[in-house]
């Protein structure tokens, strides 16, 4: 009720009822106990990674510690960046995840802009083939993909690590292809009056106007392949072509447990997602839940 | 206009085509025949991949973990979330965004990094959950070195980084309810429990069987870093599902006619369950 409507509000008799004031206590109450829950939770997810961040800023003598850090230092940094070769582990992880990422936006851009543009026979079935490749569980595929990779010469190379990630192609092609669906037809028709052909088109009228649908698309390709472990792990065995994760795993498993240094590095290895996530917080989540898988 | 179509097609038809449907073929083929994958040629042994698939005690360990694998991450990330996304759409208010972030964090942390957290917190020397054990006197649970006890703590890991993912698209199915119809109904003076039963969970139906479905599909692999990093699927077969047999099989033992008999029946189990709940969320592709 505002200042304005006070004759009103006294000319209603007795209002809120008993019923409704039991209603809103209970609605506090159930609103107290979803914040517990919800506060709770969160915490729990994002327990571990402050932990592991936390300790890898302890000093060398402190690192079994159980209480709050008193004394941050960045010594298992330093010492980590001296026995990881980490810039070589993140430059590999970039160029896979970029040169994945730029690969498959480019084959299905012009993928989902043919499926939704043009009418031809076989349409259906190569949707369905591009859609259904998504179906097939990794596993089905490691060992004939290892093998043609093998054949090729590509083990242990960068070419070896993300060819095959392209193949899950039909991802992009279906988060492009449910936008491109409700493309505004004004703009085709109007770049075909302008006399623009099928490429000029997708080049100019539809890439600008569909920018949001296109970073969503590429956001997910990145953080997944950034994220990928399996397949490195069967092809690449050198530090020439290995990824972050790949890294922490071998260097950890050399090296016994110094966990000071490889939490720091474990860190390091986390922060740029990170921070892509942070900047990009609502973008992200919205790109997952919409594309539904992984 | 519709003359060249196929060379838009072209470069993600044949992605597609050579990475994941040929080889689906040649998996096919191989399980039919004996290869090491290094050194030879395949030759065929007809049908005895699938018996051995069949009766080898170390695959039919692997089944059984898998079923029990399943079956316990399916609460855990298709029930649990539920009343999570009711309440954080219900109640959060301003602090949706702030939930939001902490629940979905793990999603994007890249698995073995997630893993080393994990070892982190429960390493016998210097973890934090026996040191809260030994703290109050009481002798650490051994999570990773008994049996049955590391693959509930493989399954609640695998819960824990894909949790926030099912909230989300919980949130995401709530998000189409009117939140007129929510005020209404409580100036009606609806309990929240009906206003959760008769407003919320309907419009949730499709999304609880396109999270069933995804968590069938990709259960899998979400425990594998874990799995692969934390007990190596020990300690015994305690913790090798059949996706983690499959990879000893085909890249330790390369025993790669077996493997592909296994991936054979996993594709048919598996494509069955997930079409099965697709159909039953009645929403096929189009939420995907």
């Amino acid at each position: 009720m505002t200042a304005g409507q006070p004759a009103r509000a006294a000319a209603l008799p007795r209002r809120p009822p008993a019923r409704l004031a039991r209603g809103g206590r209970r609605l506090r109450w159930a609103r107290i106990v979803s914040h517990g829950v919800l506060l709770g939770l969160g915490l729990l997810a994002v327990f571990p990674v402050l932990w592991a961040v936390l300790t890898s800023l302890r000093p060398e003598t402190h690192i079994y510690d159980l209480t709050p850090l008193t004394a941050p230092t960045l010594a298992n940094y330093a010492s980590g960046l001296r026995s990881y070769p980490f810039i070589r582990l993140l430059l590999n992880t970039v160029v896979i995840a970029g040169s994945v990422t730029v690969l498959q936006i480019a084959f299905a851009l012009p993928a989902a802009y043919a499926l939704t543009r043009f009418r031809f026979r076989g349409r259906g079935l190569v949707l369905a083939l591009l859609v259904g490749s998504l179906l097939v569980p990794a596993q089905i595929t490691l060992i004939p993909d290892y093998v043609i990779v093998a054949r090729l010469g590509l083990l242990n190379t960068l070419f070896g690590v993300v060819l095959p990630e392209v193949g899950t192609v039909g991802f992009a092609v279906v988060v492009l292809r449910s936008s491109l669906l409700d493309f505004p037809t004004e703009l085709y028709e109007a770049a075909m009056i302008d006399g623009a052909g099928p490429f000029a088109t997708l080049w100019r009228v539809v890439v600008p106007n569909l920018r949001p649908a296109i970073a969503s698309a590429a956001v997910l390709v990145l953080v997944s392949s950034w994220n990928e472990y399996f397949w490195p792990l069967l092809v690449t065995n050198q530090l020439s072509s290995m990824t972050l994760q790949l890294g922490l795993q071998t260097f950890q498993s050399e090296r016994g447990t110094d966990w000071g240094a490889l939490l720091a590095m474990n860190s390091l290895a986390m922060l740029p997602v990170a921070l892509l996530f942070l900047l990009a917080q609502r973008r992200i989540t919205d790109a997952f839940v919409r594309s539904g898988i992984r | 206009m519709r003359r060249r179509w196929g060379a838009y097609v072209a470069p993600g038809l044949a992605s597609a085509g050579v990475w994941i449907w040929v080889p689906v073929v040649v998996t096919l083929a191989l399980s039919f025949t004996d290869w090491n994958m290094v050194s030879g040629a395949p030759h065929l042994v007809g049908a005895d991949n699938y018996a051995k698939a069949l009766t080898d005690p170390d695959n039919l360990a692997a089944y059984g973990v898998t079923v029990l694998a399943t079956l316990a991450l399916l609460p855990l990330v298709v029930a649990l979330p539920i009343p999570v996304a009711v309440a954080l759409w219900k109640h959060a208010g301003r602090l949706t965004g702030f939930y939001r972030l902490l629940l979905f964090f793990p999603v994007i942390v890249a698995p073995v990094v997630a893993a080393f957290m994990w070892q982190w917190m429960l390493n016998p020397v210097g973890g934090l959950l026996p040191g809260l054990f030994a703290a109050v006197r009481l002798p650490p649970p051994q999570l990773l070195q008994s049996g049955r006890l590391a693959l509930w703590t493989i399954v609640a890991l695998t819960a824990w980084k894909v949790f926030g993912l099912a909230v989300l698209l919980y949130a995401a199915g709530l998000a189409s309810v009117h939140r007129d119809l929510v005020e209404a109904a409580r100036v009606d003076g609806a309990p929240e429990g009906a206003v959760t039963r008769h407003i919320a969970l309907p419009a949730l139906r499709p999304t609880i069987a396109l999270v069933a479905f995804i968590a069938l599909v990709h259960g899998a692999q979400w425990s594998f870093a874990f799995t692969n990093v934390l007990t190596q699927g020990g300690p015994g077969t305690a913790t090798s599902t059949i996706f983690y047999r499959l990879y000893q099989l085909g890249f330790q033992a390369f025993d790669d006619g077996q493997a592909s008999a296994l991936a054979v029946i996993v594709i048919v189990v598996f494509g069955g369950l997930s079409v099965l709940a697709l159909r039953i969320g009645r929403r096929p592709m189009e939420a995907v």
